[in-house]
């Protein structure tokens, strides 16, 4: 049980608020290299409107949304060379967010030297487009062990959740779902008693779970990584093929909002990628009438993250020893939260080069027997043609 | 720079607050003469529900949308004679707004004479229907001179835009958006060099630009506090300049009503309605131009684009934005003089000064880009009209 204040603590990730600080000192993905083009998008990271666009030399560029003059949104205006130019006025903006032109302006003004736009570092990797919001310099980016295979299948999946990015923090340690709200789709944990504990790592906290009725002593082991991404491998698109590798990274959009990089990698002889958005409707579900629940796997998470509330009622919850994972991430928040008060980089801050490629700990082997459902893997399954 | 207090101030518009009661001492046109019918509609003005109707003398009626007795919207009502009677429980209204039968209640009851429904005077000028919800008596209707005239094919349109009226009202004296945002449409200004300025005027503002290259100023105009006049290009090549002006009326805070009437001289006298129901976001594309928007749909794009309402707090406004400050000015002294009790600028009581004459020079929008959009309603309705 949280009380009211922390929840909003916890769940408030604007400029200023203590979590949206917090949440400014790593990398996030903003966008796939694919959708970044000399055709200006727009997006919101943090409760901040913002910008994206690839300049002539091949650089992408990260902006405030609105001109500095009279507040037009930039995704109408027009990219020339590196610069980006507003429809309204023709005011130019070079890279750095520097005004370069006010052509209405009197010739010799230095008017345009005083303005200039909030830009924040970008880099791309394995085909996404991070973004860093917080105080310079830049940490490292992590290089997860997914993004750096290359031999192979890559989808990228971005989604829309209507919900506070906290609940689907939350149902990332929250493994004592599995048995039941994806219990049809894997029978091996369907309805199966489990226990569970949770282990501190360098990157995050391992998920273990000790499955009744599997063979041996196996354990399942999925990861989280500190503070929005998790790590874990689900199962093969072909029957006996390999597993399917997972990092699943959670962008907040704003308070009631999440946007969503699922990253899934297939080891194979084809060297393909693929791109799939999907804007999701609060409240809509697919429907799979043979699953327990009658919504496709799919949409299970999304219907248990959204169905908690928009910020689920923490201070009405009644958390059990099954719910340890939560309980250890909010130590973890709060100790991060501590420490960026403290003028301290937090928790999963990587500013060593020998840490930069982070490894996680996986066994899944209760993910190799699963039901087929409509849409599994079916994107995966596209781009390996 | 505005505060967000002021910027708050300038920009809401409901019943009480000091930009509305300041908008209410002022004639607006509500609706297009055409669509007033015996079938009453729903309208919204300065954040109030409205419904207009016209009666069997061929008179318009401005009231209140709602029942007094259950508050049912009375656009489900019933025009019998000059009144409106409510289907729910049949109340029945006169052109006053006096309620004059109620069914229900008993015979003799002295009810009916207690409920008045709030109405407005209005009246009708150049295909337009003019309503006056502030304290009476009301002024004069200013008349405008492309109101006036007679001789030649008159287009009414209203349209509505998805944002605060002031986000409209700037976009008149803000004129060196025409080099860029119309730079394709209209090439003697197209990213121009162009030096401006702003001259007080009874009526409100002119706007003037000198362009480079071109020996002739331009001038448009800005009648205080939501009118603009302009001409723009002829219709066919070669042919006369459209005279226009453009009503923008406040529905709410966040959306707004535009009025337009253009008239080109011609010998055939006809008169035209449109109505256009526009979307936030959606604009025509045109890929030739530089920004990928047709002309028809620029300014839109551009004044729903910065923001439902504005955020002035963190706008930069340089010297070619002295139009924005000048407006905001008089906006500020409209305000005062009716907290003073005074009729604010612009407000007409004597006759002889009701007739208004713009001066108009802009000989450069002789030269346009065709276009896929721009006069193509008009030129079909001016050809029909002429059959």
């Amino acid at each position: 049980m949280l009380s009211h204040e922390e929840n909003t603590l916890f769940t408030s990730i604007g400029a200023g608020t203590p979590m949206g600080e917090l949440m400014r000192r790593y990398w996030h993905p903003v966008g796939v290299s694919e959708q970044i083009t000399s055709k200006p998008k727009r997006i919101k990271v943090l409760n901040e409107e913002l910008m994206l666009y690839r300049g002539a030399s091949g650089t992408v560029v990260m902006t405030q949304l609105r001109c500095a003059h009279r507040s037009l949104a930039l995704d109408y205006g027009r990219v020339e060379g590196d610069s980006i130019r507003c429809p309204y006025h023709g005011w130019l903006y070079d890279q750095t967010g520097q005004c370069t032109a006010q052509p209405a302006e009197p010739e010799g003004s230095g008017f345009k030297e005083k303005i200039k736009l909030k830009t924040y570092p970008v880099q791309e990797y394995s085909g996404l487009v991070f973004g860093y919001m917080g105080p310079l310099p830049a940490p490292l980016l992590p290089l997860f062990d997914v993004l750096r295979m290359e031999e192979g299948v890559k989808a990228v999946q971005i989604r829309h959740l209507n919900a506070n990015f906290f609940n689907h923090i939350e149902n990332i340690l929250d493994v004592s779902h599995l048995a039941w709200l994806h219990g049809y789709a894997y029978p091996a944990y369907g309805g199966k008693k489990v226990t569970y504990h949770w282990e501190a790592q360098p990157y995050g906290v391992d998920n273990v779970m000790m499955i009744d009725g599997l063979p041996g002593d196996d354990e399942h082991v999925s990861c989280y990584a500190f503070p929005l991404v998790n790590r874990f491998s689900v199962s093969p698109v072909e029957p006996n093929g390999p597993q399917v590798q997972s990092v699943l990274y959670r962008v907040p959009i704003d308070d009631t909002e999440t946007k969503l990089y699922f990253v899934r990698f297939y080891p194979s002889d084809k060297r393909t990628r693929s791109v799939m958005e999907r804007h999701d409707k609060l409240g809509e579900y697919k429907q799979n009438v043979e699953d327990w629940w009658g919504i496709d796997v799919s949409d299970h998470d999304r219907m248990a993250i959204e169905q908690q509330g928009i910020v689920a009622d923490r201070p009405n919850e009644h958390l059990g020893v099954s719910d340890g994972g939560l309980i250890l991430m909010r130590k973890m928040m709060r100790d991060a939260l501590a420490a960026v008060k403290a003028g301290q980089d937090p928790f999963g801050v990587i500013r060593d080069p020998a840490q930069q490629n982070v490894d996680f700990r996986q066994k899944a082997a209760a993910m190799n027997d699963r039901r087929d459902s409509g849409d599994y893997a079916g994107g995966l399954g596209q781009a390996a043609e | 720079m505005l505060s967000q207090e002021d910027n708050a101030l300038f920009t809401s518009v409901g019943p009480g607050t000091p930009t509305g009661e300041m908008l209410r001492r002022y004639w607006h046109p509500v609706e297009c003469t055409e669509f007033v019918t015996s079938k009453p509609t729903r309208l919204k003005i300065l954040g109030e529900e409205l419904l207009i109707y016209r009666g069997a003398s061929g008179k318009p009626v401005l009231t209140q949308l709602r029942c007094a007795h259950r508050s049912l919207a009375m656009d489900y009502g019933r025009v019998e004679g000059d009144s409106i009677r409510c289907p729910y429980h049949g109340w029945l209204y006169d052109a006053t707004g006096q309620c004059t039968a109620q069914p229900a209640e008993p015979e003799g009851s002295g009810f009916k004479e207690k409920v008045k429904l709030t109405s407005y005077p209005v009246q009708e000028a150049s295909g337009l229907v003019f309503a006056y919800m502030g304290p009476l008596p009301a002024p004069l209707l200013p008349l405008y001179d492309v109101m006036m005239e007679e001789d030649g094919a008159k287009g009414i349109a209203r349209r509505n835009v998805n944002c605060n009226w002031l986000n409209c009202i700037e976009n008149i004296v803000d004129i060196s958006h025409l080099a860029w945002l119309h730079g394709y449409t209209f090439p003697a200004y197209g990213a121009k060099k162009v030096t401006y300025h702003w001259d007080r005027k009874d009526y409100g503002m002119d706007n003037v630009m000198d362009i480079e290259g071109i020996d002739d100023t331009h001038i448009s105009c800005y009648a205080f506090p939501n009118v603009n006049r302009f001409s723009a290009p002829p219709a066919e090549k070669g042919g006369e300049l459209i005279k226009s002006m453009i009503f923008r009326v406040p529905m709410d805070d966040t959306s707004t009503m535009q009025f337009y009437i253009r008239f080109y001289a011609s010998d055939k006298k006809s008169i035209n309605y449109q109505r256009k129901e526009e979307k936030l976001g959606v604009y025509r594309q045109l890929a030739e131009d530089w920004w990928g928007i047709d002309v028809g749909d620029q300014d839109r794009m551009a004044i729903e684009q910065q923001g439902v309402v504005a955020d002035r707090p963190n706008e930069h406004l340089g010297v070619s934005d002295g139009g924005i400050i000048m407006q905001r000015k008089m906006l500020r002294e409209s305000l005062a003089l009716v907290e003073d009790g005074k009729d604010p600028l612009c407000v007409i009581r004597d006759p002889a000064r009701q007739k208004i004459i713009f001066p108009q020079k802009s000989s450069m929008m002789e030269q346009r880009q065709d276009h896929l959009n721009y006069n193509r309603a008009f030129v079909n309705w001016n050809a029909n009209a002429a059959e």
